[in-house]
Formats: structure tokens, C-alpha cells, sequence
């Protein structure tokens, strides 16, 4: 497997963001994290990234316990814009370069070009769509093994909204793990291998999407309201 | 580390192109004060202690406040998801922080070389003359090494006070994760640890003697004051140094260990 959380809790104070989750994470298949906000969703995925450290519990990436070295192997682009101001689209690139081994330049030049931006901005002058796709292009470039997009269609205009999804097609192959936080559930049940149901911080469901269909004879979006309007 | 300076660099440039030229414009008002001479060198006087304090703190609290953001902002993110350890990110922003400390000593330094040069050249070797008589008071001690000396103690206090103050926002960060005051958290904290840090300083300093030392020089027993100072200075420079990797180191582990983003 790629990646593995075991028992994984996460406790803020008085509010566990995350709790007991166990879930595994095969090669070639596309996950989608699902849950309303506020669910633990993001929480999951810093933790699967190392950006937040969990209370108890345990996460292996590529069989190996978490730690700086994991991060080679693991790209996690989050819901927010977050690349340095200062820098240009060219800049960002650079510094994919200098500390991704799996970057690479090429195809993030092409996919910053087939996005409509230019390398020469500078990312403080971006709007949010255009946040979000070099983003996208900065994750997209990396070979990594797990990607973790979160709610990679925020702030996404509907035209734009195709240029994601298609980028995030691109992306998947056999070797790589894809996990896709979203509320659009409607927009990303056709990418979507298995699915994962998140509510309050605990995993109330997973399977295969289509065997989950199969089984409730209803799609994943009308399963996803069953469960989360309860 | 060398990639991860060459962004820190980066970030910076447009805050340190500014910085420099006003450090120019201040040095060259300074140098015009004291040529007009008269009630101009009150401004002279002021000038260069704002260019000194200005200088001297830019460095700290620019690194300081560069990891606060990236602890506090989304942009952080981008650093941390790097394959670096949270020690090697730590220790590179306070190297490079210490070449930022070094680079103002030694504008600094310039500054007041230019200043002192310039009072010499339009008012009758004031400076020179000032220089000649601590010489004399100092006797076999040259001014030139106990200038480099006292220095380097400053340098190392202030690299001490830059890892104290990373420390404590590191510190702020791993308790108080979700608050909007982390910054006066941060900012008490500091005040607390530098009053710790002084008060095992003065103990250590008791240990090698400092007590019966000063006995010694109020009733002018002292037959080798410079060696005694030697002492003292070298004790305090040793514990800047391990303060300055203790915590350091410190603020590293929580980095791996504890910080949420």
C-alpha cells in the first residue's frame, strides 16, 4: 500500500478533529474523501502530509513510519492558495525543483501554459482561479506517489472547473495513490475508485464506488446524503 | 540548508535593498551633520544611534518574524511540506539569521568608521584624540583586540537573543496552536525566557568567581585584571554560543515534533 493510518487521532483541546481513522491506500485507484466542513477531512490529509501531528495513532507512507523523508513521496495541495508572495509562477517552479527529486520542470512549464498563465507573474497578483491551477500545476508536475488534493475545485469557475478535472486525470496512474477531498460530490463521482465517508472525525464508511452503488442502488451522491443528513 | 538560504535570501531582497539604502541615506545625512558641525551635531548624535539600534534589530526581528509567518500563514506550508527536517529548517533561518546580524555589525561598523573619519576631518581630531587617551587609560591592553573582542561578545548575545526569541514563538506555536494573540504570547515568553537565560548566566557567573572577584577589585587586590576580564568575557561567550544551539536545537525538535500548521 502507499499509505496507511492506524487508530489516527487527532485532538485539539476539547475538539478531536480526527478520530481512531484507519484506512489504507492502494496504488492506481482514486479516493475520495467525503464529509461536510468541518468533518476532519483536511485535518486527515496534513496529517498524511506531516504539516500537523497526530495525538496517537500511527501513518506509514510506502511502508515506512511518517517522517521528513515521507514527504518526497507525498504531494498535499491544500484548499488555500500558499505559495510565498514574493515569488513569480517561475519561481515556484524553481522551487519545486530544488527540493522535489520527482519534479519536473517541463511539464510544469506546458501545464502552466495550457492554464493560461504566464511564467513571469508574480503569485501575490493572482486571483483565486489562478491560485488554484498553478496549484494544481505545481502537484500535477510531481511523480509522487500519494497526491493529496483538497477541495481542489474551491473558488473554481466552471470553465476553469474542466481544466482541473482534466488535470487531475492526467495525473492518476497505476503507481500513484490520488486522494480528493470535495463537498462538489456531484462534480467528482465519476473520478472517483473508492470513497471514503469522514463525519465528526471519524470514518463512518469506505469501500469501493461502485460496489457501493451496486449495494445501495443509489449513486455515491445520493449515499453521501443519506448518511450525512442523519 | 544551501537552497533552503537561497529562498530565505529571496524573501528578503526587497526588504534588505530598502533597508541598505536607508542605512546609506542616514550615514550620508550623518556625515553632512557633523560637517556643518555646531547645533547640526545633536542631529549627528541622533542619527547614528538610530542607524545603530535600527540596524542591530533588523536582522532579529525580521528572522523572527518570518518564522512567525510561516508558522501563522498558509504560506508556511510550502516550506514545511519540503523534505527537510524541522531541525535543518530551524537551523537554517538562524544561520541566516547570524549572517544578518553579521553583515549589520559590520555596516555598523562602517558607519561609525565613516563618522568618526568624518568628525576627525572637520572637527579637529576629536575622534582620534578620544581613541589616544582609552589607550592610555587601558595600558598594555590594545584598543584594536578589546574592540574585536567586545564585538564578538555582542555578536554572540545577539545570536543568543535571536535563538531565544525562535524559541520562544516556536514555543507559543506547539502550546497555543490556534490562537490570534500568538504573537504576545511569543512576545511575553521571550521576555520570560531572556530573564531565565540572565539569571543562569549571573549563577554561572558566581560559579567561576565573579563575587570574590569584585571583593578583590573594591579593595584593589587584583594583580591581573586583564586576565580576570579575559575570563568573564570568554564565560560569557561560551554560554552565548550554548544558548545559542541549545535553543536552536530546542526549537527544532518541537518543530519536528510538536508544531501544528
Amino acid at each position: 500500500m502507499n499509505l496507511k493510518a492506524l487508530n489516527l487521532t487527532k485532538k485539539y483541546s476539547a475538539t478531536t478533529a480526527v478520530d481512531s481513522a484507519t484506512v489504507t491506500l492502494e496504488p492506481g485507484r482514486i479516493y475520495g474523501l467525503l464529509g461536510p466542513n468541518g468533518s476532519g477531512k483536511s485535518t486527515f490529509m496534513k496529517l498524511a502530509a506531516g504539516l500537523v501531528h497526530p495525538t496517537s495513532g500511527e501513518i506509514r507512507i510506502m511502508d515506512e513510519p511518517l517522517s521528513e523523508q515521507s514527504r518526497a513521496h507525498v504531494v498535499y495541495m491544500p484548499t488555500e492558495a500558499y505559495f510565498y508572495g514574493y515569488m513569480t509562477v517561475c519561481q515556484v517552479g524553481q522551487f519545486h525543483t530544488d527540493f522535489y527529486a520527482d519534479f519536473s520542470a517541463d511539464s510544469y512549464q506546458k501545464l502552466v501554459t495550457d492554464m493560461g498563465l504566464d511564467m513571469d507573474m508574480k503569485v501575490s497578483s493572482l486571483s483565486s482561479g489562478m491560485s488554484a491551477k498553478l496549484k494544481l500545476a505545481a502537484a500535477a508536475a510531481r511523480s509522487a506517489q500519494i497526491i493529496m488534493l483538497d477541495e481542489p475545485l474551491n473558488g473554481i469557475d466552471l470553465i476553469a472547473r474542466d481544466v482541473i478535472m482534466s488535470a487531475i486525470i492526467q495525473i492518476a496512474n497505476e503507481n500513484n495513490t490520488l486522494l480528493l477531498s470535495s463537498h462538489l460530490i456531484d462534480v467528482m463521482e465519476s473520478l472517483l475508485d473508492e470513497v471514503i465517508f469522514i463525519k465528526q472525525g471519524r470514518i463512518t464508511m469506505q469501500g469501493n464506488a461502485e460496489a457501493m452503488r451496486a449495494e445501495h442502488g443509489k449513486s455515491i451522491v445520493d449515499i453521501y446524503k443519506e448518511v450525512f443528513a442523519s | 540548508m544551501i537552497k533552503l538560504m537561497k529562498y530565505e535570501l529571496l524573501r528578503r531582497k526587497q526588504l534588505l535593498i530598502g533597508a541598505l539604502l536607508a542605512i546609506l541615506v542616514l550615514e550620508g545625512i550623518t556625515v553632512y551633520a557633523i560637517y556643518q558641525g555646531g547645533n547640526w551635531n545633536v542631529l549627528a548624535i541622533l542619527l547614528t544611534f538610530l542607524l545603530v539600534i535600527g540596524t542591530m534589530l533588523l536582522p532579529i526581528l525580521n528572522t523572527v518574524t518570518k518564522l512567525y509567518a510561516d508558522f501563522k500563514q498558509k504560506q508556511g506550508y510550502m516550506l514545511f511540506l519540503t523534505p527537510q527536517s524541522g531541525y535543518k529548517i530551524l537551523w537554517t533561518k538562524t544561520i541566516y539569521g547570524a549572517i544578518e546580524i553579521l553583515a549589520a555589525i559590520l555596516l555598523v561598523a562602517g558607519c561609525l568608521f565613516l563618522s568618526g573619519f568624518a568628525v576627525d576631518h572637520f572637527q579637529g581630531n576629536a575622534v582620534s584624540s578620544m581613541l589616544a587617551s582609552m589607550q592610555q587609560e587601558m595600558g598594555p591592553i590594545s584598543l584594536g583586540s578589546a574592540g574585536f573582542v567586545y564585538v564578538l561578545l555582542i555578536f554572540l548575545q545577539m545570536l543568543a537573543q535571536l535563538s531565544i526569541a525562535m524559541l520562544a514563538v516556536t514555543v507559543s506555536r506547539s502550546i497555543m496552536p490556534a490562537t490570534n494573540y500568538g504573537w504576545l504570547i511569543a512576545l511575553l515568553m521571550y521576555f520570560a525566557f531572556v530573564i531565565g537565560v540572565n539569571i543562569v548566566n549571573g549563577v554561572l557567573l558566581l560559579a567561576f568567581g565573579l563575587g570574590g572577584d569584585i571583593i578583590q577589585i573594591a579593595q584593589n587586590n587584583i594583580a591581573d585584571i586583564g586576565g580576570m576580564i579575559a575570563k568573564y568575557l570568554t564565560v560569557g561567550a561560551v554560554t552565548y554560543l550554548l544558548w545559542f544551539v541549545g535553543c536552536t536545537v530546542l526549537s527544532g525538535r518541537l518543530v519536528n515534533k510538536n508544531v501544528d500548521l
